[in-house]
């Protein structure tokens, strides 16, 4: 039992019922209203409905244990236990005639049997009805069980039969894997007297509504059976109004839609594919799952299916995959979530394999909670006089039940995770224009002339560039000009904030012979700045070595703005031509206004 | 207003009027107290689900009580706020049988009192239906409820019973003695 003063609620401020697990962002929307650790329920989720049986609107839940019990629970506490005469596989509540009070039978499949009971008493006990045998398979059984062939060779009959194709009943094969022939005899000793017969079982069983799609609106019940068949049966559950043959054993199905307007009937198979069931037609449309199916839950008008490779996905009725969610680990139980109340939600939530159970709101995540065992039944709706309770059953016999709180957000905004809003403003693509349409048409026609002159055209531009750029090179006219007999190299650097800065000029001469006499030449804007010298000689430039020159240059007026310095070195007397050896620009930064002291 | 009570208004002696709101979860009682709160004639023996909300009078000593008797079903717990702002007390009710939905209540509390809304008025707790065996008592509700965690108005439980009455003037009376101190 819960301690309520361990609880921990909704707390104005920060804080709020946050169980952060991992994820940054979703916390769990429920309120905690009731746990019972050693209720000792194993059942899982098509065993455990909650409907209003006594009809005074406070909900009990029924499950139906796997120890052949029927456990009604009343609020807190369980109220009172009936036997089973078999295992359950699935529970369900259905409403038989519209006349009042509209009290729920509940209806539980086990075996080949459909258990009805009302007011908590069994009522009526609705067998399915028979297959049709092989008849040859029928004549051998009956010549083995009068003694007219031995047993021997009506094994080695029955084993042709099989290897034609025949699908032989279980008699017929616990008779044929049987290896010792006293136990053979025993065997068929067991079943003298007794005709072949076709038994099958019940899979799935769910409820369609009749008419109208109330909550205590007439409806009938629809199961599946192990030998491939859908059936539905009238609403006082007496007899088969719809049979239809489907072909593979149905794992799972959800219904949609009433019978008498019109209805669909989604059936996960064993064999990995979703069949549709249109108004009691078996519809061309099967999907393919790319695993095994491990629960189905009917949305809107899409069917959400859980596959073994732990990922969701929704198909819609012809075919198309709405949308795929992607888990982490296994699914351990899926059921539909029909938020009443405000806001009308539909969603589904799910039980992982690690313990986290998930909320989703179509495909994005609304609420994730954390559970100490794994969950072995999911079930949503309404419970004592609360709708939108969730209750969960553990396999270690756990009770948990959890409530949502009338303020939930399940939007999907409201959780940082879904696609950005920018996404579903469409770009703003400009209109197709009559020009557009001519120049594409002339671009497909013309392809390999347009090809041919772009590269003509780019190849002489190439050409211009580097003809110009030598010219600039040689003739010294550019910002970094050098004659081709020497080889140097300046690099200038500027120290200072200004009005007074310090420029040093690095240079190399990377050449091997030495050179004498090199004038260096600044020049600028005199109105902007003024140097310490403008000129000066450098008596000698040894190959390798690097020599540092230093130029005071003060901005004459801060505010004036910025000019730049070309620094010149000119040929020694002598040379062979009059270009300067090496020519430099730097442009100077803004000054500031004051000299710092 | 008539000349009798302006009469009485001058010589101070008329009835202070209070607003008093009634909330809680559906089927939790109020209106069974509200009855009881009525003079003996008056009161209705069977009552109904509330739909949206009743208006009531009544007197106690110098105060006249406006009782807005507020329905509990999810559908209608959104009016509740509307009446908060002229609310000058609450009464809360509580089924001290309903241990499912404690969590609920405790949930529509919270809400009730941290919304802007609602000025520092005195809180009334009745732990209804606690002759049922099931019941809780009032220590284990206030502790469901949390609330020791209320430190801002004054409030109070009662443990009480709508279909006999007992339990419901001592709570009264209760209220009246904090509305009459402001």
């Amino acid at each position: 039992m819960v301690d309520p003063s361990s609880y921990q609620a909704d707390q104005p401020g920060p804080g709020k019922n946050g169980i952060n697990m991992g994820h940054a962002a979703v916390k769990s929307v429920w309120l905690e209203a009731f746990s019972d650790p050693v209720a000792g329920i194993s059942a899982y989720t098509p065993c455990v409905h909650t409907c209003n049986l006594f009809g005074d609107g406070e909900n009990r839940l029924v499950i139906a244990d796997e120890d052949r019990k029927l456990k009604i629970w009343k609020g807190t506490a369980k109220a009172s236990e009936h036997p089973l005469l078999d295992t359950p596989v699935a529970i369900c509540s259905f409403i038989s005639e519209n006349t009042a009070p509209r009290l729920p039978a509940l209806a539980v499949a086990a075996g080949a049997h459909i258990y009805i009971y009302r007011n908590l008493r069994p009522y009526n006990k609705f067998p399915l009805p028979a297959e049709n045998v092989n008849t040859e398979e029928q004549d051998i059984w009956q010549k083995v069980m009068e003694g007219e062939i031995v047993i021997g060779e009506a094994v080695a009959q029955l084993t042709r039969l099989q290897d034609a194709g025949v699908v032989l009943q279980t008699r017929s094969l616990q008779l044929m894997n049987i290896g010792d022939p006293d136990s053979k005899m025993a065997f068929v000793e067991h079943w003298q007297g007794q005709p072949l017969a076709a038994t099958t079982v019940i899979t799935c069983m769910d409820t369609v509504r009749q008419a109208i799609d109330e909550p205590d609106a007439v409806s009938c019940l629809v199961v599946g059976t192990e030998s491939g068949r859908v059936l539905i049966l009238n609403a006082a559950g007496t007899a088969i109004i719809k049979n239809i043959w489907v072909g593979i054993t149905p794992a799972m199905i959800a219904v949609q839609g009433e019978l008498d307007v019109a209805y669909r009937i989604t059936v996960a198979g064993r064999d990995g594919k979703l069949y549709n069931i249109r108004n009691g037609e078996l519809s061309q449309t099967i999907i393919q799952l790319e695993a095994q199916p491990v629960g189905l839950v009917r949305l809107v008008k899409h069917v959400a299916v859980g596959c073994m490779n732990d990922v969701i996905h929704a198909y819609q009725p012809d075919g198309h995959k709405s949308w795929s969610i992607y888990l982490p680990c296994h699914i351990l139980a899926m059921q539909r979530m029909e938020v009443t109340g405000q806001r009308n939600t539909k969603g589904l939530v799910v039980a992982l394999a690690n313990g986290e159970v998930r909320v989703y709101n179509e495909k994005l995540l609304v609420s994730v909670h954390n559970v100490p065992n794994p969950v072995t039944a999911l079930w949503f709706g309404r419970y004592g006089r609360e709708d939108n309770t969730l209750i969960t059953t553990h396999k270690s016999g756990l009770l948990d039940i959890k409530m949502l709180p009338r303020t939930a957000n399940l939007e999907v905004g409201a959780v940082g995770g879904g696609p950005p809003p920018e996404q579903d403003i469409p770009l703003a693509v400009p209109k197709k224009t009559r020009l557009y349409v001519e120049q594409t048409q002339r671009e497909r026609e013309q392809a390999a002339d347009m090809h041919r002159t772009f590269q003509r055209d780019l190849a002489k531009l190439r050409l211009t560039t580097a003809r110009a750029y030598v010219k600039v090179l040689t003739d010294g006219q550019g910002a970094a000009a050098f004659t081709t007999n020497t080889n140097l190299s300046l690099s200038l650097n500027l120290a200072g904030l200004g009005p007074r800065f310090r420029l040093s000029l690095l240079l190399r001469n990377e050449g091997s012979r030495q050179l004498v006499d090199v004038p260096v030449v600044l020049r600028v804007d005199p109105g902007l700045y003024s140097l310490a010298k403008s000129h000066f000689v450098i008596p000698f430039l040894v190959p390798g070595l690097q020599y540092t020159f230093e130029v005071t240059v003060t901005a004459v007026d801060p505010m004036a703005g910025t000019g730049s310095v070309t620094v010149l070195l000119l040929a020694p007397h002598g040379a062979s031509s009059v270009a300067p050896l090496l020519q430099a620009t730097l442009k100077m930064p803004m000054s500031e206004p004051e000299e710092v002291a | 207003m008539g000349f009798f009570d302006k009469l009485l208004g001058l010589m101070g002696l008329a009835g202070r009027k209070v607003n008093i709101l009634v909330v809680g979860l559906d089927n939790s009682g109020k209106t069974t107290i509200i009855e009881r709160l009525k003079p003996r004639p008056k009161q209705n023996a069977e009552v109904a689900p509330t739909v949206g909300f009743s208006v009531d009078e009544l007197q106690k000593g110098a105060l006249t009580f406006t009782v807005f008797d507020m329905s509990g079903a999810g559908r209608y717990r959104t009016l509740w706020e509307q009446y908060y702002r002229e609310a000058d007390a609450v009464i809360f009710v509580v089924d001290s049988a309903d241990k499912l939905r404690m969590v609920v209540s405790r949930d529509e509390m919270e809400l009730l009192l941290k919304h802007p809304n609602m000025r520092a008025v005195p809180v009334l707790f009745f732990a209804n239906k606690h002759d049922l065996p099931v019941a809780m008592p009032p220590v284990e509700i206030a502790q469901a409820l949390g609330l020791n965690d209320i430190k801002d108005r004054p409030w109070q439980i009662m443990p009480s019973n709508g279909l006999t009455g007992e339990g419901v003037d001592k709570g009264m009376d209760w209220l009246a003695e904090r509305l009459e101190n402001k």
